[in-house]
């Protein structure tokens, strides 16, 4: 295939966030900003981790993405694009037959995504009787197979059984059979590993690289973990108060990150542990929506805000060498990146 | 303070079973440790390792089956009345959600000034400056005192609550999961509180955790549940170096490193 194909190729199933903005209805008629100018397109075979603390917007920019989000939050601005297919923007609902099946979920707590009262094999059956308008038997044999495919034993006999009767681990394996059912181009984990044991968090980050590289979709996973993040994703992206803050490379962004957001959180990982550094705390908390500060959002806890260019913003992203930064000070810091 | 490990234990867990319901395995089985006056001892282990039921053990929220908790000289389950609730003054908890340990519609200064009510004879005055004393100790202003949980972030609410924990000078704190429902970014923020507390008051601390990382820092000794039993226990340092249990091995070797990177296809 000629580059040029290829590309063409890449960008038609690409899943693309252009100057997302999302705001929620708050008493009085006031509309609470959530998610302001959010932009970082993923394509095909590549895994694109969001990271950011609590209200940092992350979840809600995925769930704009899958059409989920609540009543009284809204789209304000800009578009969510899956190839040539709007799946999001101002007044537009999720086009039918897009969630599901060119589009996938996977979220923290796989037994919220369940139906207790239904077998296993069934409920993955079910979506590919809908989606994919298969027969009764031949959605049941692929449901096995699927369950076979994530990595569950007798997968034929399993599919009888309830949700209950599974552990969280093997709970959240069945939501990937059935979020990957209909072949999606792009899947969204959110959090997919947060409520699970650490052990069984490593064979189902390791499950959800072996499907993309299978697969070649499109991966965004949402996490506050920056552990998470390394080993899985391939670009990253960081919110603060609901903008991006910086954007690149997972190597290049951990090495040598370029807001001081992103190589604090670097330093307070509890990862570092591990290796006998003390993870180092950042001071205050987290700003809750519509409580954002003047300024640039993150100033009040960096250790390198000056009065003036800080005091001014947030300052637009600038972009050099493929990656992103939104920092008045960026040009003149040198962060250190993760403790070696 | 560094912990006299050869003084007394401040706390003695010895032999605690705990089963519930009739049938299968106990949920605790056979659990021995001790902490020594300013050691911190983390017990570390995954869902089901019967982890959080020792840790209410210790402070009598569940009564064992069998097997005991010496905190100093006293078996806490042959105290009754008076003399149990004099006792408990010694033992504090601190818990994973600190919306559900204090009272929604009491104000924090009140909530801190429980414990001293019941266990001191301080007046109203002394009980005020303490609080504000607390707060302070715990990072937080004493003006704080009128407000009310809601006000705080999740941080700031376990500050509260470690500060109402210490606030008649325990000898034993027992912490579960103190930072596992907060942002990654005031986690360490709490350990470092934590920390400083045990330096200035030299309680012994228990501290329960899932994650190995957590407690790297914090702990002197580590044991590691599994299935109701303690299949490890030893220095920190061991327990990340030079782990004896495989099961150990394998948590260790589960925590994501940083340094992990995906290869590009």
């Amino acid at each position: 295939m000629s580059a040029v194909t290829s590309a063409a190729m890449s960008d038609a199933m690409s899943l693309d966030v252009r100057g997302l903005s999302i705001a929620a209805r708050a008493a009085g008629g006031r509309t609470v900003p959530l998610v302001t100018d959010v932009s970082f397109r993923i394509a095909p075979g590549e895994a694109f981790g969001l990271v950011g603390e609590s209200g940092s917007g992350k979840s809600m920019t995925a769930l704009a993405a899958l059409g989920l989000l609540r009543r009284g939050v809204a789209v304000t601005a800009g578009s969510v694009r899956l190839g040539g297919t709007e799946l999001a923007g101002p007044g537009r609902a999720m086009p039918a037959g897009v969630r599901g099946r060119r589009i996938a979920m996977v979220f923290q707590d796989p037994m919220a995504g369940l139906n207790p009262a239904m077998r296993v094999g069934e409920q993955i059956a079910e979506v590919l009787r809908h989606h994919l308008r298969m027969g009764r038997a031949a959605a049941a044999r692929r449901a096995a197979d699927l369950l076979g495919e994530v990595g569950i034993e007798a997968p034929a006999r399993r599919a009888r059984d309830y949700p209950h009767t599974f552990s969280g681990g093997m709970r959240q394996r069945v939501m990937i059979a059935m979020a990957l059912a209909c072949e999606p181009a792009v899947l969204i984990a959110d959090e997919p590993t947060t409520a699970l044991d650490v052990t069984v968090q490593a064979q189902i980050l390791d499950l959800l690289v072996r499907m993309q590289d299978e697969r070649g979709m499109a991966l965004l996973l949402v996490t506050h973990d920056l552990g998470v993040v390394a080993g899985t994703c391939h670009r990253l992206a960081v919110m603060y108060a609901g903008r991006l803050v910086e954007e690149g490379p997972v190597g290049e962004v951990f090495d040598a990150p370029r807001h001081p957001y992103t190589a604090a959180l670097l330093a307070a990982a509890p990862e570092n542990a591990m290796r006998g550094t003390a993870p180092k705390a950042i001071p205050g908390t987290v700003p809750a929506p519509g409580a954002y500060p003047p300024g640039c959002a993150f100033g009040p806890r960096c250790a390198h805000a000056r009065p003036g260019p800080c005091d001014t913003g947030p300052v637009a992203m600038t972009e050099s060498d493929g990656r992103r930064v939104r920092c008045a000070r960026a040009p003149e810091l040198a962060l250190p990146g993760v403790p070696r | 303070m560094t912990p006299v490990l050869e003084a007394p234990p401040v706390l003695e867990a010895r032999c605690l079973v705990k089963r519930f319901g009739r049938a299968g395995r106990p949920a605790v089985n056979g659990v021995s440790f001790a902490v020594a006056p300013g050691e911190t001892l983390a017990i570390v282990g995954e869902s089901g390792s019967g982890k959080s039921t020792t840790a209410r053990m210790l402070v009598g929220l569940i009564r064992p089956d069998a097997g005991s908790v010496l905190l100093g000289p006293d078996d806490l389950a042959a105290l009754r009345g008076r003399r149990l609730r004099a006792r408990r003054r010694d033992l504090q908890m601190v818990f994973q959600d600190p919306l559900g340990s204090l009272n929604p519609v009491m104000r924090v200064g009140d909530s801190i000034a429980e414990p001293l009510l019941l266990h001191t004879d301080l007046d109203a005055a002394a009980r005020r400056d303490r609080v504000a004393d607390l707060l302070t100790r715990v990072g937080l202003r004493p003006e704080h005192a009128d407000r009310l949980p809601r006000e705080f972030s999740g941080g700031q609410r376990q500050r509260i609550a470690i500060a109402r924990a210490v606030a008649c000078s325990p000898r034993v704190l027992v912490c579960d999961e103190p930072v596992s429902a907060l942002d990654v970014s005031t986690q360490a923020q709490i350990l470092d509180l934590l920390a400083g507390l045990r330096e200035s008051t030299g309680f012994g601390c228990v501290f329960i955790s899932h994650d190995l990382s957590v407690v790297r820092l914090i702990a002197d000794r580590i044991g590691v549940m599994r299935g109701g039993e303690l299949v490890e226990l030893g220095p920190a340092e061991q327990i990340y170096q030079d782990p004896a249990h495989e099961y150990t091995r394998a948590l260790v070797s589960a925590v994501p490193s940083l340094h992990a990177r995906r290869k590009v296809t």
